[in-house]
């Protein structure tokens, strides 16, 4: 078993006493798993430090009371720990965050549970949606729940997608292999029949989704492996800009970034030209490719946008 | 006297005193610690570093020098007093029913958040092992954004400085939005309510005192409009989007400030306080998007594509 430090030791104790007071009798074993803590330090610090904790004149009235039979654990008095620590600030967020994120997300299963113990986090630690307002995206219920449902029967979907890189609505078959969050927003990723490879489509932009009986023609990708999805759908193209302009790639899935004399040097997969362009568009004139091919022509979508302003 | 025995002591002495204890104090008390006085002063230091580390809020106070054993204090000296008031290292709990607590272990191993670990649970009881599907992405850290949540809730104003100037914020809500956290409240520094990106504030942030301020209503950013996070004069603009990125544009703006057309396309009202965050927003529609109001971010618009188109020629 390996080695835990004091501090790591204290933060599972002081939280491990209050609960364990609680409950009036529990297992060693029960304690070990709930709190992480390997037993045998488990068992010795039970038994070696925690008894002989109190307050001056450290008489048995003023020591906490560990009481270890077989495999069971009874502790009193230990009202200087009678209650857990307070949740920090920021952990009190991560958990809303995490939990808004999974309501938003798996609104198809009994959210019941999650929705309450929320609304409970809430209420005990003095935020509410007012002051504490978390958003993943409006992604559509029925919408969800279908391709959820039929992600996990491998069944195709028709969805109505509204394309942004191509800036036009369109009907396809895709099979929903994955759902992943990014930037604050859910996608689904998955081979699409129109296409004829994988795509990654966010979810609040499909408009419309209608299960099939079809099952899935391919196998779903394996990404545990690597624990995140490769947005290659397009070939790489490097990328210089100024770099104030930085916050154009936010929320970009990049290859990699780094930062060189004031400019930000960036590789990407060019998902469409249309796409391509905006970039260059927003990264304005010092931006330049450095690598890549099939790169659009910025000067004449420049002008094609400039021709709007001619009156 | 193992550390962990010590630490333990050390905090259940600092909960139980109803005033605070000097060093000295605690050194008696406490027993275990080196009969070296630098070395006594390293390890306590030491240990408060430790359960400061670990989020115990310790209390610091100046008392009179009594002095010690060793020791005759100086007549009017004062040393540091440590306590941890119960209230401050304790919170409500929050009583989450076990199916409820399972259900916020089972979100936070399908979302990712960076930085929260299990001790938020041990804190809430501890939850059993669950296995899920695993989701990719994640939420950013909450950490800088942890302390403007102590902020809001406690009326603390905040100090920190947002595009290299010193702004005192009276913060009210906190937001995440898009993948990052915001800030939002009444800023002081120019009298104005105002937004901020929480990862763009420069250097750390300090809170005031508590119950500082009633908090203002804050601009409502369900959805963050960079156009509007500026300090520049504000300027009205309209903006007529084709109906392929009708979608696209009604994502970002409010019901009220959409004008739909019959033929599916729609005009948009903002309000501009930052120029180029409205041309970056304008430009991600590519030829679908055109300002037609006012004149002035028009040309401004036709100079940045001739600049664009030129570079490129």
């Amino acid at each position: 078993m390996s080695r835990i430090s004091a501090a790591d030791r204290m933060a599972r104790l002081i939280a491990a006493i209050p609960w364990i007071a609680a409950q009036g009798g529990v297992s060693i074993t029960e304690i070990a798993e709930r709190f992480d803590y390997p037993q045998n330090v488990l068992l010795e610090d039970l038994e070696n430090v925690l008894l002989f904790v109190g307050v001056p004149p450290y008489t048995p009235d003023t020591l906490i009371d560990v009481i270890i039979d077989d495999d069971m654990v009874w502790i009193h008095y230990a009202d200087w720990f009678a209650r857990p620590m307070r949740l920090s600030g920021s952990e009190i967020l991560s958990l809303l965050a995490a939990g808004e994120a999974a309501l938003a997300f798996d609104k198809a299963e009994d959210a019941g549970a999650l929705a309450r113990g929320l609304a409970k986090l809430r209420l005990s630690t003095g935020s509410t949606e007012e002051t504490v307002d978390v958003s993943f995206g409006s992604v559509a219920t029925p919408t969800l729940v279908r391709l959820r449902e039929a992600s996990k029967a491998k069944r195709c979907v028709d969805i109505t997608y509204q394309s942004y890189s191509s800036n036009e609505r369109s009907e396809r078959r895709i099979e929903p292999a994955r759902f992943f969050l990014e930037a604050g927003r859910w996608y689904v990723a998955g081979y699409c029949h129109l296409a004829d490879e994988e795509r990654i489509f966010r979810l609040d932009r499909i408009e419309a989704a209608t299960c099939t009986d079809a099952e899935f023609t391919k196998p779903v990708p394996d990404v545990a492996a690597s624990g995140t999805f490769e947005l290659n759908d397009g070939p790489e193209i490097t990328i210089s800009a100024p770099v104030e302009f930085s916050h154009v790639f936010e929320g970009v899935p990049v290859h990699d970034i780094k930062t060189t004399d004031g400019n930000i040097v960036v590789s990407l997969s060019a998902t469409s030209q249309r796409w391509v362009e905006q970039l260059f568009l927003r990264l304005g004139p010092e931006a330049r490719v450095l690598r890549g091919e099939s790169v659009p022509d910025i000067a004449a979508a420049a002008q094609r946008v400039r021709g709007r302003y001619v009156r | 006297m193992s550390k962990l025995e010590r630490l333990l002591k050390l905090l259940a002495v600092l909960l139980d005193t109803s005033t605070p204890l000097s060093a000295d104090d605690l050194r008696q008390r406490i027993g275990g610690y080196p009969d070296n006085t630098a070395s006594f002063r390293r390890a306590f230091e030491r240990d408060k570093d430790d359960l400061r580390s670990m989020g115990v809020a310790i209390s610091v106070e100046r008392i009179a020098d009594t002095g010690n054993l060793d020791r005759v204090a100086d007549a009017g000296a004062t040393v540091d007093a440590y306590i941890v008031h119960r209230d401050d290292y304790a919170g409500q709990d929050p009583g989450l029913e076990p199916d409820e607590l399972a259900a916020l272990h089972l979100a936070a191993a399908l979302v990712r958040v960076e930085k929260l670990g299990e001790d938020a649970f041990w804190k809430l009881g501890g939850a059993e092992r669950t296995e899920t599907d695993q989701v990719g992405g994640s939420v950013p850290a909450a950490d800088v954004a942890g302390q403007f949540y102590t902020a809001v809730v406690e009326r603390r104003p905040a100090t920190f400085t947002y595009s290299d100037v010193e702004r005192v914020l009276e913060a009210s809500r906190i937001s995440f939005v898009n993948g990052h956290w915001y800030i939002s409240g009444f800023d002081q520094t120019r009298s104005a309510t105002r937004v901020f990106r929480i990862d763009r504030i420069q250097g750390d942030i300090s809170l005031g005192a508590a119950g500082s301020y009633e908090p203002k209503p804050a601009p409502g950013p369900e959805i963050i409009r960079t156009w509007e996070l500026g300090d520049e004069e504000p300027i009205d603009a309209v903006v007529k989007i084709d109906p392929t990125a009708a979608l696209w544009a009604s994502v970002n703006l409010r019901e009220d400030e959409i004008d739909r057309h019959p033929d599916g396309s729609v005009s948009v009202r903002m309000q501009v306080r930052n120029r180029g965050s409205f041309r970056d927003w304008v430009l991600t529609f590519v030829d679908a998007a055109e300002i037609i109001t006012p004149e002035e971010l028009r040309s401004e618009m036709v100079e940045w594509l001739d600049a664009v188109s030129g570079a490129h020629a």
